[in-house]
């Protein structure tokens, strides 16, 4: 009753396990993950947005915070107004002659005019989505299932933190959430050392960046105990 | 006392008409001082006046167009006050003196002075409309705004479609987010004188304000048409253009602007990103150089050429440049402090 109970949690992993790998899949199409079975290894990989946390070897506050979107309105101000200022005008003068034509004179205290309303306009591109985007895979080397671990019946999840160079390659590895045995994590972290990755680039730019990576260690039972 | 001096004030004319030869010599000089001031001579015009008045001592005319002279014409202010003074001593009724005197007195800036002469000439003449003006504009100048509103309207009780009044409450309205009543009165204005550059041009402004882009667009081409050289008119047009998408039409003002005003960093500027925007890359890094040239600590230039490197021309070398200037200058954009900093690890 008991092993019935295991296989059919294990069965239920499974399920779910997949079609996690489907949204990863479409999520990430350059990454090649597959599910595998006749391998032994089930190798699940996961870009997951690792903000806050204090163990990483970067800094970890900026993974993935994505930029704000900036609206930039042009502000509107009136015209600034320039007030006439009035002189005695020899009109004013009581004898004056109609026909007398009105001198123009410079104003006194003329207040002068700032003309310009500060308006810039801004080059947006920067800020049109798809600008930014993410560390992908470009060559994962799944880890070999040791072989103590198949025969022990050790299964799990480790999550990597990756700290991913500018250039793609892979820099401090370190053990986020262990797979509750070293011999599993240390399998992983030593695969990961030689996976290279896109960067992740902002702009134009190809920018450091870190990401966690899951790595699930599954040992997967005879076909026909696959159930959905 | 006043009815005593009027009496004298009349004696002295019932004098000088007692004696034509000098009242004509007198007023034959007063006449050629107006010809003359008519004509910029300013020192011969106040010369004939003072002869004028060596022949009569107590002409009152005389007094004040000196006054005026002095102060228009040969900007001595001082000696203006004083003539305008004794043309008041001789003449206390003489309410175009107060008000001249008032208007000196606003030239030094000694305006609570200003405002008592206005005063006596509005105290002779109510409805006195310059002195009404002058008044409401004293008020405007030392922002009292509250004071000024119900200035403007007392011009406008009596004239009600006196355009710089209509013009002037339209604004101080609209300063005071008043903008329906200002709207008001500055469509009066433009019916009036459809040709007032200002009133549309703040109408556009307004229209804007409330996001009604069609009519703010409008107001600025009439504004255009009334002066054709109306650079922040243009200018704001560009805005519009821009936002609609027209993008042509927006260089065109834009390049109007600039030419209008050819040190107008802003302009060359916004040039830039609409020329950027049309994917003409030369012009639009030549006008954000001539932004620059013509204002180099102006960081916003330094963002808008550091994207066009980094985007356009894919130059991440000189767009980091760029950006690190932007930034040396003050500039705050997320991204961009976000670049540098990983760039330098």
């Amino acid at each position: 009753m008991k092993r019935v109970n295991q296989g059919l949690n294990r069965s239920l992993a499974c399920a779910r396990l997949r079609s996690l790998m489907k949204v990863l899949r479409t999520a990430h199409s350059n990454c090649r993950c597959d599910w595998l079975v006749a391998g032994g290894v089930a190798l699940a990989l996961l870009m997951t947005p690792s903000g806050g946390h204090s163990t990483s070897p970067a800094e970890p506050d900026r993974i993935e915070q994505l930029d704000e979107v900036e609206v930039t309105a042009a502000r509107i101000a009136p015209h600034p107004r320039v007030l006439p200022a009035l002189t005695p005008e020899v009109s004013t003068a009581t004898l004056l002659p109609p026909d007398v034509p009105r001198q123009p004179f410079t104003p006194i205290g003329s207040m002068l005019s700032e003309s310009a309303i500060p308006r810039l306009l801004r080059d947006e591109t920067a800020q049109s989505p798809g600008k930014r985007t993410r560390v992908r895979y470009l060559e994962i080397t799944r880890p070999a299932y040791p072989r103590r671990a198949r025969e022990m019946g050790w299964e799990g999840t480790v999550v990597l933190r990756l700290e991913v160079h500018a250039d793609g390659t892979v820099g401090e590895v370190s053990v986020q959430q262990s797979a509750g045995h070293d011999l599993l994590d240390q399998a992983a972290m030593n695969a990961a050392k030689g996976w290279s990755f896109a960067p992740q680039m902002d702009g134009a730019f190809a920018v450091p960046a870190v990401v966690d990576v899951p790595v699930r260690f599954d040992l997967t039972e005879p076909e026909s105990q696959l159930v959905r | 006392m006043r009815t005593v001096r009027t009496l004298l004030a009349a004696m002295m004319i019932l004098l000088s008409w007692s004696i034509p030869a000098h009242a004509d010599e007198a007023k034959k000089l007063y006449n050629q001082a107006m010809a003359q001031a008519g004509q910029g001579k300013y020192d011969m015009a106040a010369e004939s006046l003072r002869k004028a008045i060596g022949i009569r001592p107590k002409f009152a005319e005389a007094y004040h167009l000196l006054g005026i002279i002095y102060a228009t014409g040969l900007r001595r202010l001082p000696e203006a006050v004083e003539s305008l003074k004794k043309a008041i001593e001789l003449n206390p009724n003489f309410a175009e003196a107060y008000y001249n005197l008032g208007l000196v007195y606003q030239g030094q800036g000694k305006f609570p002075e200003a405002e008592q002469e206005l005063q006596r000439a509005l105290a002779l003449y109510p409805r006195y409309e310059e002195a009404l003006l002058s008044l409401a504009q004293l008020y405007e100048r030392q922002q009292a705004v509250s004071r000024a509103i119900p200035a403007y309207q007392r011009v406008l009780s009596v004239k009600p479609d006196h355009p710089e009044a209509l013009y002037a409450l339209g604004y101080l309205l609209e300063s005071q987010g008043r903008s329906a009543e200002a709207r008001e009165l500055l469509a009066r204005l433009v019916t009036v004188q459809p040709d007032h550059a200002d009133a549309h041009y703040l109408l556009g402004t307004m229209a804007e304000k409330a996001n009604q882009a069609a009519d703010a667009e409008k107001a600025y081409r009439r504004a255009i048409a009334a002066r054709p050289d109306f650079v922040d008119a243009h200018y704001n047009l560009g805005f519009l253009l821009r936002a609609k998408g027209e993008l042509g039409a927006a260089v065109q003002e834009f390049q109007t602007v600039v030419k209008l005003k050819p040190d107008y960093a802003d302009a060359f500027l916004n040039l830039g990103v609409v020329y950027a925007l049309q994917r003409k890359f030369d012009p639009a890094e030549q006008a954000y150089e001539e932004a620059i040239r013509l204002r180099p600590t102006m960081a916003e230039a330094y963002y808008n050429l550091g994207v066009f490197y980094e985007f356009h021309l894919k130059d991440t070398e000189r767009a980091l440049v760029t950006y690190k200037k932007y930034l040396d200058l003050g500039g705050k954009d997320d991204r961009i402090q976000r670049i540098v900093r990983d760039m330098r690890k």
